[in-house]
């Protein structure tokens, strides 16, 4: 029986020892998620052999504990030092950035506190109600859907580009050159330059965003005396109340990021970093001031706090319902599961199978983000003063940080060329006014776009209809996004058209 | 050109780190004072009558979590109590493994360092990226196996339903008549790509497109979801694809047998010669070449302990993965030889051999 297998998992968790594994997990997270380069999977492959010893539901507790928390740890680094602590964190510096240098730090880490934790809470709860439609949804997003997503991540350049738009999509072609070095991976072409086997898997686009974000900043900020914030900095309670409200006065942008988060979240190999991406987007084009975002608007915070967190419930629909790995960090928890006996699979949501130690992973996360909120709104406030610090200090320190954190990604010395390529490139593409934020969608979603493309293309037997064609594949959902897609890019057009018309 | 794509990947991941690096990122100066313990070893390191003195370094060239990672860390807990010394677990991925294999061929022959290399996987990998500066055979030493795991063929439930198939022959038929038309496989110019098409022009499973996807994880869904009919998934994952109650593993492509884990599994070989030598992959234990023998025997009888421990027995009867130890002997038995084998095998079966197979993968690609 549901109802009883419910209250079971509620008191399965309420142990001291379970409690304690979760609190450890989500704080241990928030840690290695605050490190620039240290992201979900490490923290979590790191505790993966301590787990050995506990018990089933605990071991995945801890794991899952860390994912959560990791997640919203990314923003820690990305708002004080505009280092994508993950790279699930990277929309959020380009505005909670800009907020540390106005001084207002607290309330952007206020804010990420908030808006994470909430997602996370209404984003799990939506899991454990609605699990048996999201797992359906899964097995629906094939290899054409999965282009599209990334094709629709690219066309937001269109949304975000400011300033001249034909630099925003020379941006974005440049980032989309990027992801050209390495292999593709399920073509037999090999792109390597100089034959090295340490460019075979291309240029890790995290060791990117860390040379394009850090590295840039610190070049510009050597030319800058005092601290980050530019003002005052105040970590006051007035300060860390305003976040809570820039929160919760914006429920729409927190549901709709969270509910982004979840739904690209759980589709294998989109992942945190698109959702990211999506939900700001998102949040630029509802905006009715859309070029207040990337100088301090709290918006852009708010939707991407919340759709990262919002990704750890959807990304555990694929991995645990039918053991597909959909990111680096589900793969390390379906190890973490195989090494506790436990088999991903439909059980894992039946009563006779796995359900109750599900129901327990799926509470604890959201006990995890009371947790969340309780320490980011008490502690990580406080990391606000940090701005204050003079730059002749906080330069070495994240440069140190930067290197060391991107040495950790694949142990490659090519991601340390990467960060001081890309730093250097950073800093002019700002001082130019070219997109930084194209460049990054171009590199993030490359991947994804060719190899699906190519797949999709594969099983069409060339023909592009799979991507628009709802009765010729059975597959309504590619033709939705596809409308999407054309309603993006052409809808201010046509819009504008008609006002025109309209107007004579 | 070609792929570096092994079906070992439970998953894709795309981080390789140490953990070194990892302690002393986070620690700092922990990571120097245990340098300067390392200094003052480095005499007791020499003498294989006193190893091990220090601490091991167990190289996995394949991501956190993936089968070869699990295998590992399964074995390392009663590894460290049999060979009186702490392991770290060193996972050092990419390029298909062929990053973590040359670092270990560059490290110091003194036991310190082993690494999990499985053969035939590694040999595919290395002759299809056409290395030359170090040999896959020649630079690294086998001490023992622990494990065997391998591709078999999965089948999307609907469509078994639909068209009655549950053996080789009812899919082979299946594909004849054009009832079913896709395959799915781990990408172009990887050994599961030869295998299709030695499947297709040994033993007539006549697909009319084959899909390449981006490794196991995503293969195995495609077949779950049915965006293709059928598809390798190595035996550890085609249990998840089972568990998850829409699609059936039906072929056992290996030359180990499976039916302790499905009884009723067809093998490929009830249709022609063994696929073995591409299909079968062994968890086999390195060192680099000139390793002192003594410690290597060292390192195997500690392998064994772990293996026939009762905690990764158990392990293995819950989860399905082959748990199996063989000694240095055998170790070498699979590990030298394999690449000549393997081109004779493909000259064999493809025009041109395996130069004739990457231009093949290329051209499809």
């Amino acid at each position: 029986m549901t109802v009883a297998t419910f209250i079971g998992a509620i008191l399965a968790l309420l142990t001291l020892e379970t409690m304690f594994w979760l609190l450890a997990g989500v704080l241990v997270g928030i840690i290695v998620g605050g490190l620039p380069g240290l992201g979900p999977p490490l923290g979590m492959a790191i505790i993966l052999p301590l787990t050995i010893p506990l018990n089933a539901a605990d071991a995945i507790i801890l794991l899952v504990g860390v994912y959560s928390g990791s997640m919203y740890g990314g923003s820690i680094a990305a708002i004080l030092i505009n280092t994508p602590g993950v790279s699930s964190s990277a929309a959020t510096m380009f505005d909670g950035y800009p907020m540390s240098k106005q001084g207002k730090a607290a309330t952007a880490l206020s804010i990420s506190a908030t808006a994470s934790a909430f997602a996370g809470l209404f984003t799990i709860a939506a899991l454990i109600l609605f699990s048996p439609v999201l797992i359906q949804m899964v097995l629906a997003v094939g290899t054409p859907e999965r282009f599209l997503v990334a094709l629709l991540g690219l066309s937001m350049i269109t949304v975000i580009t400011r300033g001249s738009f034909a630099k925003g999509l020379l941006a974005g072609a440049a980032g989309l050159l990027v992801t050209t070095v390495g292999s593709a991976q399920p073509i037999a072409i090999d792109r390597r330059y100089a034959e090295s086997l340490l460019l075979y898997d291309g240029i890790d686009f995290v060791a990117v965003l860390i040379g394009l974000f850090a590295i840039a900043e610190m070049m510009k900020l050597a030319g800058q005396e005092g601290g980050i914030a530019e003002g005052d900095v105040v970590i006051d309670r007035a300060g860390i109340k305003d976040g809570i409200v820039e929160t919760v006065r914006r429920p729409v942008t927190v549901f709709k990021s969270g509910m982004i988060g979840m739904i690209v979240g759980a589709i294998p190999g989109a992942g945190a970093t698109v959702s990211n991406f999506v939900a700001y987007s998102e949040a630029v084009r509802a905006s009715p001031d859309p070029d207040t975002f990337g100088s301090g608007n709290p918006v852009g915070v708010v939707a991407s706090e919340a759709s990262n967190n919002g990704t750890v419930a959807g990304s555990l629909v694929p991995a645990i319902s039918f053991g597909i790995p959909g990111s680096s960090s589900t793969a390390v928890l379906i190890g973490g599961l195989l090494m506790h006996g436990l088999q991903p699979g439909p059980s894992m949501f039946q009563v006779e199978g796995e359900l109750g130690l599900t129901y327990t992973m799926l509470l604890a996360l959201l006990v995890g983000n009371v947790v969340i909120l309780i320490f980011g709104l008490s502690a990580v406030t406080r990391l606000g003063y940090l701005t204050k610090i003079d730059t002749d200090y906080i330069i070495p320190i994240v440069i140190v940080l930067s290197f060391l954190g991107t040495y950790a990604l694949r142990i490659n010395p090519i991601d340390i060329v990467t960060i001081i390529v890309f730093g250097i490139i950073g800093f002019y593409m700002v001082r130019y006014n070219y997109s930084v934020i194209a460049f990054v969608l171009g590199v993030v979603l490359g991947d994804i776009a060719e190899s699906n493309l190519y797949t999709a293309l594969q099983i069409s037997g060339g023909t592009y209809d799979i991507f628009y064609n709802p009765f010729a594949y059975g597959r309504p959902l590619s033709f939705v996004l596809t409308v999407t897609i054309l309603l993006l890019l052409f809808g201010p057009l046509v819009k504008g058209q008609l006002n025109r018309l309209r107007g004579e | 050109m070609y792929k570096l794509i092994s079906p070992d990947v439970l998953v894709s991941l795309s981080m390789e780190r140490r953990n070194f690096l990892r302690t002393t990122g986070a620690l700092g100066t922990g990571g120097l004072i245990a340098l300067a313990g390392c200094a003052d070893d480095a005499e007791d390191d020499a003498d294989p009558d006193a190893f091990p003195t220090d601490d091991l370094t167990w190289m996995i060239p394949w991501g956190e979590g993936g089968g070869t990672d699990t295998y590992a860390r399964q074995l390392q807990g009663t590894f460290e109590e049999e060979i009186g010394a702490s392991v770290t677990i060193d996972n050092r991925e990419g390029a298909g493994s062929m990053v973590g294999t040359e670092w270990l061929t560059t490290r110091d022959a003194d036991g310190y360092t082993l690494g999990t290399v499985n053969s035939a996987g590694a040999h595919f990998t290395w002759r299809a990226a056409e290395i030359d500066d170090w040999h896959i055979e020649e630079d690294l030493e086998p001490v023992a196996y622990s494990g065997v795991f391998g591709y078999t063929i999965i089948v999307n439930n609907d469509v078994a339903d639909e068209h009655g198939i549950d053996d080789f022959a009812s899919l082979r038929d299946a594909y004849q008549d054009e009832d079913i038309e896709t395959f799915g496989y781990q990408g172009a110019g990887s050994d599961s790509h030869l295998l299709m098409l030695l499947l297709r022009d040994g033993y007539d499973m006549a697909y009319n497109n084959g899909v390449p996807y981006d490794g196991g994880g995503p293969t195995m869904e495609a077949v779950i979801s049915g965006e293709v009919s059928a598809g390798f998934a190595t035996n550890t994952s085609a249990v998840n694809a089972e568990e998850s109650g829409e699609a059936t593993a039906i072929v056992n492509t290996m030359d180990i047998d499976l039916s302790d884990t499905w009884p009723d599994i067809d093998r490929i070989d009830n249709y022609g010669d063994s696929l073995g030598w591409l299909s079968e992959f062994t968890l086999t234990q390195h060192v680099p070449v000139g390793t002192p023998t003594e410690v290597k025997e060292q390192l195997s009888a500690a392998i064994e302990v772990a293996a026939n421990s009762d905690s990764v027995q158990e392990w293995s009867e819950d989860t399905g993965n082959i748990v199996q130890y063989g000694d240095m002997e055998e170790a070498e038995d699979l590990w030298f030889g394999i690449v000549d084998e393997m081109e004779e095998q493909v000259e064999a079966a493809i025009d041109g051999g395996f130069d004739g197979f990457l231009a093949l993968a290329e051209e499809e690609g």
